[in-house]
């Protein structure tokens, strides 16, 4: 058989062993039966971010989705990844011989729009490799591996452009929901080293008092900022979009990097592109 | 390309896959599994797990369903759980819905009877020669049922020949702690031969948050006239009989209050008998 010919064959097979996706109507179905079981709890709308296959789970469909529920009067997006293959869903794909969870391995694809001027704080926009970082300033990992992020950019500015999403965490970090306001105005004025100091204030990570954040941030240094400045609508329309950005990408935990589009799990792997 | 050429490689892709499938699960795949998937960030540690059974449904070709009880702890308590896995190709998934017939596998499978779980001991109504055999899994305290499990009981004392009953205890501790202290109660009464009583404990009016035990005990004493003591119902052979049920519990599946098994096969229904009533 001819290498055209089988390559042909290869490809054919490969399409057919594609499976349906599941319609939106069954994946609701399954939510209501399966995920959100309390009476309490209302599935307003599923919003299919995206249906792809990954090679190392041939056959199978893997779908990112987005819940919006409503509890105690409060409305909540939730992630959802789905794995279908045939007329099986399941929420839950584990390799046996490798203990790798397929629900933690697999990620949505990162859109180009998420590469937008807005959100690149560092390097060149043409540089030669992408960072996208969804961070908290408080959140012990991102002081940890984000400082060395804005170096490597700073340094190196046509090898890197750093494009920053917020993602405080709020329930464990509940300071971070104003400084992650704070770095934002920061930004809008270009005031940057404002913007990694917050990697650096010293401060209670339970601390929720705006007064006592921006006086500390003042004194420790010298930014001076308003609750007004802070809370003004550009600048929590901002914050909202990040969010939701993150919940596109289904991010929940920081700091989460994408390296050239591609998760970078070990959060370290813009280091091999410098010599 | 032809249709031939297809068929002929789609053949190819099954013999291969058939092959692939042949894989041999262990508890320490399990366990694996458990603390990973099941507990992970969970403060509940494994002891061990153990599998029950592995079975093959038509419905789910290629598919091992690897029914197991897992030993687990939290805090100074410990305590059976089931789980089932379902594994293809070297994937194992908790769960697995068919859209087509709108059932979540995980709900809707259980493991074979055992024949030794028709003993004496667990022997409460009708005789152990009986045509139909019905395994009771209950909760005294469980919503609705004692509304299910009464009419099963009557039926084997009016039919003892027809039907014969074997109860096991079970307990759901967050949601009814008093029947941590009201199995023991039965587990005592149903060793003394005293079901008539047995089946009294079912209609009194005890909080299913109530977590005296001696407040429990001096309560049904008082309404059934009897002389139980707290050491008594705490005693060695009273806990272990307790929780050996409760492990039998886990190893078929039983998640669910009452939980009944017809001549083997899980009455989903929880009134498959009536069937037999002709």
């Amino acid at each position: 058989m001819s290498k055209l010919l089988n390559a042909t064959l290869i490809t054919t097979l490969a399409l057919s062993a594609n499976n349906e996706v599941p319609t939106k109507q069954d994946i609701l179905k399954y939510i209501k039966r399966n995920v959100v079981r309390n009476p309490m709890v209302k599935v307003n709308k599923l919003d299919i971010i995206e249906s792809k296959t990954d090679p190392r789970i041939p056959g199978w469909n893997v779908i990112f989705s987005t819940m919006n529920l409503t509890f105690q009067k409060k409305e909540i997006n939730a992630p959802l990844i789905l794995f279908s293959h045939d007329n099986l869903i399941t929420s839950e794909l584990y390799d046996i011989k490798s203990g790798k969870s397929y629900s933690k391995e697999i990620k949505p694809t990162v859109p180009k729009e998420l590469y937008n001027d807005e959100h690149l704080i560092m390097g060149n926009k043409n540089a030669k490799h992408k960072i996208l970082a969804f961070s908290d300033p408080q959140c012990p990992f991102c002081q940890d591996v984000m400082p060395d992020i804005f170096k490597a950019v700073k340094e190196h500015p046509d090898t890197f452009a750093l494009y920053y999403y917020h993602l405080p965490l709020k329930r464990l970090h509940p300071v971070s929901g104003t400084l992650t306001k704070v770095m934002q105005v920061a930004q809008n004025d270009g005031k940057m080293d404002m913007f990694t100091n917050m990697y650096k204030l010293n401060i209670g990570i339970r601390e929720t008092n705006e007064d006592k954040i921006l006086k500390a941030i003042d004194k420790q240094f010298g930014y001076k900022l308003t609750k007004e400045q802070i809370n003004d609508k550009k600048v929590l329309d901002a914050l909202a979009a990040d969010e939701n950005a993150s919940a596109r990408m289904m991010v929940s935990g920081t700091p989460t990097i994408y390296l050239d589009g591609k998760w970078d799990r070990m959060r370290d792997g813009y280091e091999k592109y410098i010599k | 390309m032809n249709k031939s050429i297809i068929l002929v490689l789609s053949s190819c892709l099954s013999i291969a896959s058939l092959s692939a499938k042949d894989i041999n699960i262990t508890t320490k795949d399990i366990n694996k599994f458990v603390k990973r998937i099941d507990l992970k960030k969970s403060p509940i540690e494994l002891n061990n797990s153990k599998i029950i059974e592995i079975k093959h449904e038509e419905s789910l070709k290629g598919w091992d369903i690897v029914m197991t009880s897992l030993s687990l702890s939290y805090k100074d308590q410990s305590f059976y759980a089931p789980e089932i896995i379902f594994v293809k190709d070297g994937l194992a998934t908790n769960n697995l819905y068919d859209v087509n017939r709108d059932i979540n596998y995980r709900n809707d499978l259980k493991p074979s009877v055992k024949p030794n779980l028709y003993d004496n001991k667990h022997l409460l109504y009708g005789d152990k020669n009986a045509k139909h055999k019905i395994l009771i899994f209950a909760d005294p305290k469980g919503k609705n049922t004692y509304k299910d499990i009464k009419p099963i009981f009557d039926i084997a004392k009016s039919k003892p020949h027809k039907f014969a009953v074997y109860y096991y205890h079970i307990i759901n501790r967050r949601l009814h702690p008093a029947s941590k202290v009201l199995t023991k109660i039965l587990y005592v009464l149903q060793k003394e031969d005293k079901k008539e009583l047995f089946e009294k404990v079912y209609t009194l009016d005890i909080p299913a948050k109530a977590n005296d035990a001696k407040q429990i005990v001096d309560y049904v004493n008082k309404e059934l006239d009897l002389d139980i003591k707290v050491s008594q119902i705490e005693s060695k052979d009273v806990q272990d009989g307790v929780k050996d049920d409760e492990r039998v519990a886990s190893e078929m599946l039983v998640t669910g209050s009452p939980s009944i098994f017809i001549d083997g096969k899980w009455d989903k229904t929880r009134d498959g008998y009536k069937k037999f009533l002709k």
